[in-house]
């Protein structure tokens, strides 16, 4: 006898597809891109085997977190246009299958970083999975308007991680790379905001723009910008890239800085937003850039001993 | 629904619909060939991490033989 009509919506149809979709694939494209440089960038010499294999560790434990944010947010994700195709939402996943597939991943991802790499890294990759997973999206994200920049710090390990796996310390110059990740989070997420607000509103998620209002998040982005515009060459500065790349990094980060002073001069007084848009866009491209050019640098300084222009002075 | 949470009487067969099975079989092949890589990463990096160290102390057992 089948009692299928009855039962259906239980029987899972979900795909391996559908699980890796959980697992946030683009952001952890952006993390195995940021831990490998922090990785090259790091003294001393990594297997390329035990490289590989903690870089995927790392992978893994991102998309473990990327699930488990999913799994709890599963209700507001359903009423946001941008989240609302997720697999818990639309049904492909059950949020129990979701919930066991990120502690089975979470788990998984530890252990074979600490046996297999180091136990420095695999602590610093378990504090950064409950980081994600616990302080930001279930304590954070629905509590304060300072979610994402204290929640930000989840997505700024990597690079360290990477370093700790290299070295098995943490250090200053992965603190370095930290930093620039973690201050460039919040004018990156509030530009976004800024023209999904409605979303964050009808979801009641306390993003800064809905909660304490347009005028003061674009304050707050320009002031994160200034920050951001020198300490994108402190790599250079604490002797760990080289000038090219520093300067390279500088002007970014002054182009990051005026695209912020547009949005921050224009106060929301074009409807479309393009500033906004042009911003969220630029933020993305500036990351991605900053870190591409260190890893120019790290291979560089692997292959030759020494960095593109080592430094400022021309002989 | 959570899965587990309908209720079927004891004893009744439950018939999968052809995408149930599709879907069902490529799980499987998926954790299986995830057990598979995992247990060729342990094997490398044992390898990898332990493998200079043994040679070097056979190649000393040989020296004092």
């Amino acid at each position: 006898m089948s009692v299928n009509d009855q039962i259906d919506p239980q029987i899972s149809l979900a795909t391996p597809g559908d699980y890796f979709v959980l697992m946030k694939p683009r952001v952890m494209r952006l993390v195995v891109f940021t831990a490998l440089v922090g990785m090259l960038l790091a003294p001393g010499a990594i297997d390329p085997v035990l490289g590989f294999i903690a870089i995927a560790c790392i992978a893994l434990g991102a998309g473990a977190s990327g699930a488990l944010n999913m799994w709890y947010d599963a209700d507001i994700d359903a009423i946001m246009s941008r989240t609302v195709n997720r697999p818990i939402p639309s049904g492909a996943i059950v949020p129990g299958q979701a919930l066991n597939f990120g502690m089975v991943m979470s788990v998984i991802s530890v252990m074979t970083l600490g046996l297999l790499v180091n136990w420095t890294a695999g602590a610093l990759l378990a504090f950064t999975i409950f980081f994600y997973a616990v302080v930001y999206t279930m304590w954070l994200k629905r509590s304060t308007p300072q979610n994402i920049v204290i929640g930000g710090a989840a997505g700024a390990f990597p690079p360290m991680l990477g370093w700790a796996c290299a070295t098995g310390t943490l250090t200053l110059e992965g603190l370095a790379l930290f930093a620039i990740i973690f201050i460039w989070t919040p004018p990156h997420f509030w530009a976004l905001a800024l023209w999904k607000m409605r979303d964050y509103d009808d979801a009641h998620v306390p993003m800064m723009p809905n909660a304490v209002g347009e005028k003061s998040t674009r304050n707050q982005m320009l002031a994160y910008s200034v920050l951001l515009a020198p300490l994108s060459s402190v790599p250079y500065f604490m002797g760990f890239s080289g000038a090219l790349v520093g300067a390279l990094s500088g002007v970014l980060g002054t182009v990051f800085l005026w695209l912020t002073y547009k949005v921050w001069q224009n106060q929301g007084r074009d409807e479309k937003l393009t500033a906004e848009k042009r911003l969220f866009a630029y933020s993305i491209f500036y990351l991605f850039a900053v870190f591409a050019l260190l890893l120019i640098d790290a291979v560089t300084f692997r292959v030759s001993g020494t960095y593109l222009l080592a430094n400022l002075v021309v002989m | 629904m959570e899965a587990g949470e309908g209720k079927v009487e004891p004893g009744v067969r439950i018939e999968l619909t052809d995408a149930q099975q599709k879907a069902r079989r490529t799980r499987n092949i998926a954790i299986g060939g995830c057990l598979l890589a995992l247990v060729l990463v342990f094997y490398v990096a044992t390898v990898v991490k332990f493998g200079p160290g043994l040679m070097r102390a056979q190649q000393q057992q040989g020296q004092l033989n």
